[in-house]
């Protein structure tokens, strides 16, 4: 065994480190730097092989049907553009869009960055949220699902919680036990 | 005899395991001395070699001991347990993920138990994919994120090299296939034909696998991947033409070609990705062909498995340029082709020595046709009539390979036969 060998072992043993921190570092980043929001979902309740048991977050500013707001106006299909910004305002307790843009909006405006999946709607890289073994039925049988987020200024959100009737859902799994 | 200074080398631990007693028989009968009979002992690696069934054992164990316990930390993983906040989890994979790197490090390299030292590395591999996905529970990022997988093969992959692992190298090539097909959400376009879009492109991926497998043959410090590449990349082969045999898999296909107006509705990721696999894949051939040992007729080297990749290849090019109305046509050619190559792996695992590939035939073999006499609902007779034409050609086939083994043996066994002989297999 040589020093050379020794150097590229723990390099990749470092890198692989590297890439786990970086993904942490960069959702803890949008979670300290980002703005908190609220958005109103419809999940359902799968499992992942090897993430275990999530819900499907679906959100009603993914625009279901029709695009309204866009500037500049955009087709149907969404999978031509590359990227969607959709500017968001608060109203009530929760945050509605105001606008669907392919260009950055302008500094200061609040916006999430939003990508076509194939069903023609907008993903916003929140979709998905993990719960513990077994408490799946708590976020199904809800009749209010709304989503807490980061937005950073990029439009990159990152899930901080998710509300279950307006209880924070650990909290709502604490009170069923 | 310049071999005899080379020092012991390795060999087929079943030659080694026999050859004692076959070297006792020749100095019995005065076939060869007592000096050369220690000369052709002593010139294997042959300690290693007598133990190489407890080895063996011993080796599988410890992976599979890994691979369990690798998958109880996946599980633990998913079963997203709340009693332990998700920080403390998170800092136990980074404080042991460097640890099982460091003990299996230690045990391979400095206290000389390579294969426990190897098994705990591999648990490292796989504590690695299983951090990553902790934290994409952590942070709710989406299951089918592309890039997960893919980190988690590119952290593997170099790690097989340096630390020379099969099982690690097999870790990493399965999780670049599966970092493909996560990828590959994004370039199909219609996503209720999701299989039958994607397999033209794995096959080609196992067709690169295998060619890159050949590849690592020609280069010494390398070359225990060989076989590890060109398993995968056979199963990966033996797989699509298995699935394409379905007659229904057509019906499938032929709507999403009707659904996109007849264009293979893929993205232009797609076709890069498959244009790259395919030049890398043209490339290796040529490579391997230029430096064959055989100069003289570089085609020689090639054809036994590079011409099939090449009837391979234009058969998945005629599956996606070409639509056929029903599209039963091509899973008859898929059935053709899977019975052709079952056969072809069979012969050239008798060309190479390497029995492996003979019982992998024989395993997709029984796949197979076990799957096909169920699938079609021929009449009884014309099945028959089938299954008695196929099996009359294979034992064709098996007499004349048997006769040309007895002709390399009988020719091996003439006084003057030199090591030409022994080549001309």
């Amino acid at each position: 065994m040589t020093a050379k060998f020794s150097i590229a072992f723990w390099v990749i043993v470092a890198a692989q480190l590297f890439v786990l921190a970086g993904i942490v570092g960069f959702r803890q980043q949008v979670l300290q730097t980002g703005e908190p929001i609220v958005l109103q979902t419809v999940p359902v309740d799968p499992l992942s092989l090897l993430q275990g048991y999530y819900a499907i977050l679906d959100y009603e500013i993914a625009i279901p049907g029709g695009i309204q707001g866009a500037d500049p106006p955009l087709t149907s299909d969404l999978r031509r553009y590359p990227r969607v910004y959709v500017t968001l305002e608060r109203q009530g307790e929760i945050w509605q869009a105001t606008g669907y843009h392919t260009t950055r909006p302008r500094p200061g405006e609040l916006f999430i960055t939003g990508y076509a999946d194939d069903a023609g709607r907008l993903d916003f890289g929140i979709g998905t949220y993990f719960v513990p073994e077994g408490t799946g039925h708590i976020v199904e049988r809800a009749s209010d699902v709304k989503v807490r987020v980061f937005v950073d200024r990029d439009g990159d959100a990152v899930i901080d919680d998710v509300l279950v009737d307006g209880v924070p859902f650990l909290e709502a799994v604490e009170s069923q036990r | 005899m310049a071999e005899a200074n080379t020092g012991p080398r390795p060999a087929d631990p079943r030659f080694l395991a026999g050859l004692p007693a076959e070297v006792e028989h020749w100095r019995a009968s005065g076939i060869i001395s007592g000096e050369q009979a220690r000369t052709i002992l002593g010139s294997y690696d042959f300690p290693e070699a007598a133990e190489a069934p407890r080895n063996r054992l011993v080796t599988v164990l410890l992976i599979m001991g890994a691979v369990l316990v690798g998958l109880g930390v996946i599980l633990f993983v998913a079963a997203n347990w709340q009693e332990i906040p998700s920080g403390v989890k998170l800092a136990m994979m980074f404080i042991g993920i460097p640890v099982i790197y460091g003990a299996g490090f230690l045990l391979r390299y400095r206290f000389d138990y390579p294969r426990v030292g190897t098994a705990l590395i591999f648990l490292g591999s796989i504590a690695y994919g299983a951090a990553i996905h902790l934290i994409a529970q952590t942070y709710h990022i989406p299951v089918n994120h592309p890039n997960l997988v893919l980190y988690w093969f590119l952290g593997v992959l170099p790690l097989a090299y340096v630390v020379r692992s099969q099982p690690v190298m097999v870790l990493a090539l399965v999780t670049g296939l599966a970092a493909v097909g996560f990828r590959g959400q994004e370039w199909l376009l219609d996503e209720d034909f999701i299989p039958s879009l994607a397999m033209p492109l794995y096959l080609v991926l196992g067709l690169a696998l295998f060619a890159v497998g050949r590849l690592h043959e020609s280069f010494p410090s390398v070359r225990l991947f060989m076989p590890t590449f060109q398993l995968m990349g056979l199963l990966v082969i033996f797989g699509i033409l298995y699935f394409w045999g379905f007659g229904d898999l057509w019906d499938w296909t032929d709507r999403s070609r009707a659904y996109s107006g007849g264009v293979f509705p893929v993205t232009l990721e797609y076709w890069a990705i498959a244009a790259a696999t395919v030049a890398a894949l043209v490339g290796v051939w040529v490579w391997v062909a230029l430096h064959a040992r055989q100069r003289a007729h570089p085609l020689s080297a090639l054809l036994p498995e590079a011409a099939p990749s090449l009837v391979l290849l234009l058969f998945g090019v005629l599956i996606v340029f070409l639509p056929l109305d029903g599209g039963t046509v091509y899973a008859l050619i898929a059935n053709i082709l899977y019975g052709l190559g079952v056969v072809g792996l069979a012969y050239l695992g008798y060309l190479r020595g390497r029995e492996a590939l003979i019982n992998l035939s024989i395993g997709l073999f029984s796949i197979w046709i076990f799957t096909r006499y169920f699938e079609y609902s021929f009449d009884l007779l014309d099945r028959s009539v089938v299954f008695i034409v196929a099996g009359l050609l294979l034992l064709v086939g098996g007499f004349l390979l048997e006769r040309a083994r007895r002709r390399v043996l009988q020719r091996l066994r003439q006084p003057d036969a030199g090591p030409e002989a022994a080549d001309d297999r």
